[in-house]
């Protein structure tokens, strides 16, 4: 049988062995997490849902986990959301209390770092994908994170942001772990943010978020990389009944960031939507997998994704609609565009449904393309030059995805992070 | 100051042979030409290769615009320096604001030309008072461009770029299509408001209809890729009397068969 692993490099058990004496929580539950890693190894590019993406470069880190470092506040400022926003800031995995403010929280919302809640319960370290190698590091090495809970009934206002930062060089690694749980006829509007302040970084997330019967969950997902850093990323969903949940990524920069994503529509008429603009540059690679499981019948999922592909950028996208024989009547959509601006770029689209019902309408689109000519033709037919015409065009294309954002903040700092890396974006900055 | 010489083009990677076949015009300063023609007669063509379309291909001959050889000008340096097509099916942006687009487009050709740009506040009031008087509704203005235009909605849009963008040589592809009695007056109305003795002005149409309302100081019938006949509005009153088969007889020009039918 081929071997189907990456050894993780001598570092990683080092660096479990140091730290392991301090981390909080089941300190038994870490060691059997961090075993099961071992084991597991990383995938290699023989398990197909790594086919595109290699990590031969993360198994041979010596990773280091630093103790707390200070950040300018002026350097997080443009990624920060204003307006009425409960904040937690996270520095190479731990909270930085002078960035957050969790003051005035009102009634009906919890918010907790992962550190402080792990230790009273312990349950957090265990996780349904005992087989994704990542999940089990990051059961090992988890500190970051926040938990969040929103009682039962409870509308809450203010929106919930998460930052997370890294700083210095790729070594540094941070494995932030978030649990988001929305109660019964509840809502919750909250913003991920990404920034890599360094020249790396190595972020290994883990998010487990649940929305209960009739309950509402709105995510703004926003990745700010640099060259250098990685992000890869698991996010569980589990939507109840009548409830919904909604999410919109933009991936504006990183080595490698990857997007996992597995959702289980487990109540009838539950609403999913996820939505996504990626825009990998030379040297980067965005991955976007997603499994969306309607287990229940009377569902709706969504997926609408477009990809901006520029010189040397690299993306893969992997979505997969599975209707359970039960989940009657389902309504699944998936629509994935993608636009070649450069004949050096690569995009990877595979777009998949796995049906067991018979009264189901089931789409998925895939598209590759170039700009529109005719459109070119008529912007330059009125005097805009040609890289102009372009980026107005690639802009366009993207704004369809960034104006479903949620927070007027977060849609700011989308345009201007995709006209930052768009060729002659710099001609449009009025459009922000 | 727009001076077309033995013409001839074809469209590139088709093996149909020439659109063009010959074609001579000469337009003036203060002048308002108008070309007539069946459909296939190479209307189309000749609008989109003096705009600079990719996809067509000048075997023979000359354009010159202002002395300069237009052929050799990119669409952008064409726009610059003065010439405005009007299209005759007006493209749709998605995602891109009208007054954005008519924005960057000015101030592209004001840069281009060495003038100074025109900031938010006086461009939205010249953008308001030129919509008005071409019938463009307010809200149109902040839509995406042509996105969901009627047909009507789309050729006023073309017109008011037109006059925000003050061009030397306008010409209209097929203005008239498409539109009703009073989206034509108000279409024609805008045209007329342009006619200025330093600006040409090149109407293609199919009908003479158009021209009750702009009259034209020429008239030239295009078929088969050459203007086989020109005279004064009074030619453009003899076609639609007769018909284009008639007068083409009379001139003692034979057709292809089949490259009249089409006319109405």
């Amino acid at each position: 049988m081929p071997v189907r692993k990456l050894e993780p490099a001598a570092g990683y058990a080092a660096l479990f062995d140091a730290v392991k004496g301090a981390l909080p929580g089941d300190a038994a539950a870490r060691a059997e997490a961090f075993a099961r890693f071992q084991e597991l190894g990383f995938p290699n590019q023989r398990v197909e849902a790594w086919k595109y993406t290699s990590l031969k470069v993360i198994a041979e880190l010596t990773p280091v986990v630093p103790g707390p470092v200070t950040v300018d506040e002026a350097a997080l400022a443009p990624y920060l959301l204003g307006g009425d926003v409960k904040r937690l800031v996270f520095v190479n995995g731990s909270v930085v209390e002078a960035l957050s403010d969790l003051s005035d929280l009102p009634s009906g919302l919890t918010v907790q770092s992962f550190a402080e809640r792990v230790t009273a319960d312990g349950a957090l370290l265990a996780d349904g994908e005992a087989e994704r190698s990542l999940t089990a590091l990051n059961a090992a090495l988890a500190q970051g994170g926040a938990v969040i809970e929103v009682a039962d009934g409870a509308v809450i206002e203010p929106v919930v942001q998460l930052v997370f930062v890294t700083t210095g060089d790729a070594a540094v690694m941070a494995n932030p772990r978030n649990v988001v749980r929305v109660g019964a006829e509840a809502s919750l509007r909250m913003a991920e943010t990404h920034v890599a302040l360094g020249e790396g970084g190595f972020t290994n997330l883990v998010n487990d978020f649940s929305v209960a019967e009739r309950g509402t969950l709105e995510v703004d997902k926003l990745q700010f990389g640099t060259p250098g850093s990685v992000l890869i990323g698991q996010t569980s969903m589990r939507v109840g009944e009548r409830a919904r949940l909604g999410q919109t990524t933009i991936t504006a920069g990183g080595a490698l960031v990857r997007n996992e994503s597995l959702a289980r529509l487990e109540g009838s008429h539950t609403d999913l939507d996820l939505n996504g603009v990626y825009m990998p540059v030379k040297g980067e690679q965005v991955d976007t997998v997603i499994r969306i499981e309607h287990n229940a019948p009377d569902c709706e999922s969504n997926q609408f994704y477009k990809g901006l592909l520029q010189t040397g950028g690299h993306a893969v996208f992997a979505g997969k609609i599975f209707v359970d024989q039960i989940a009657q009547k389902t309504n699944a959509y998936q629509q994935n565009d993608n636009l070649m601006l450069s004949r050096d770029a690569e995009i990877d689209t595979k777009p998949e449904l796995e049906i067991y019902a018979d009264d189901v309408k089931c789409s998925h689109g895939a598209t590759v393309g170039e700009l529109d000519a005719t459109g070119l033709f008529y912007l330059r037919s009125r005097g805009v030059d040609r890289e102009t015409a372009q980026a107005i065009l690639s802009f366009a294309f993207a704004g369809e995805v960034v104006e479903k954002l949620l927070h007027e903040d977060s849609q700011h700092q989308a345009r201007r992070a995709i006209l930052a890396r768009l060729e002659g974006g710099e001609k449009l900055a009025e459009l922000i | 100051m727009l001076k077309i010489e033995n013409l001839h083009a074809r469209i590139e990677d088709v093996d149909e042979g020439e659109i063009l076949k010959g074609l001579d015009l000469e337009v003036r300063p203060g002048e308002v030409h108008a070309i007539m023609g069946p459909n296939g007669s190479g209307k189309s063509t000749l609008a989109y290769i003096l705009s600079g379309r990719d996809g067509y291909e000048v075997t023979e001959g000359s354009i010159s615009f202002e002395g300069d050889d237009l052929l050799e000008m990119e669409p952008e340096e064409r726009a610059a320096a003065g010439v405005f097509l009007a299209f005759q099916y007006p493209i749709e942006i998605p995602g891109v604001a009208n007054m954005y687009f008519l924005r960057t487009a000015l101030n592209a050709i004001k840069k281009a030309r060495g003038e100074p740009e025109v900031d938010a506040a006086s461009f939205m009031r010249l953008l308001r008072e030129q919509a008005q008087v071409v019938g463009v509704r307010q809200d149109l203005l902040k839509r995406d461009v042509n996105f969901g235009f009627s047909g009507g909605e789309k050729k006023r849009n073309e017109i008011l770029q037109m006059a925000v963008l003050q061009p030397r040589l306008a010409i209209l592809d097929e203005t008239d299509s498409g539109l009703d009695i009073d989206a034509l007056k108000t279409v024609a109305d805008g045209v007329n408001r342009l006619r200025s003795p330093d600006r040409g002005i090149v109407v293609i149409t199919h009908y003479q209809r158009l021209l009750e309302y702009i009259v034209p100081d020429h008239v030239h019938v295009l078929v088969d890729g050459r203007i086989v006949r020109s005279g004064d509005k009074a030619l453009a009153q003899e076609l639609e009397a007769k018909g284009y088969a008639d007068v083409l007889a009379a001139a003692g020009v034979s057709v292809p068969a089949g490259s009249l039918e089409a006319s109405a």
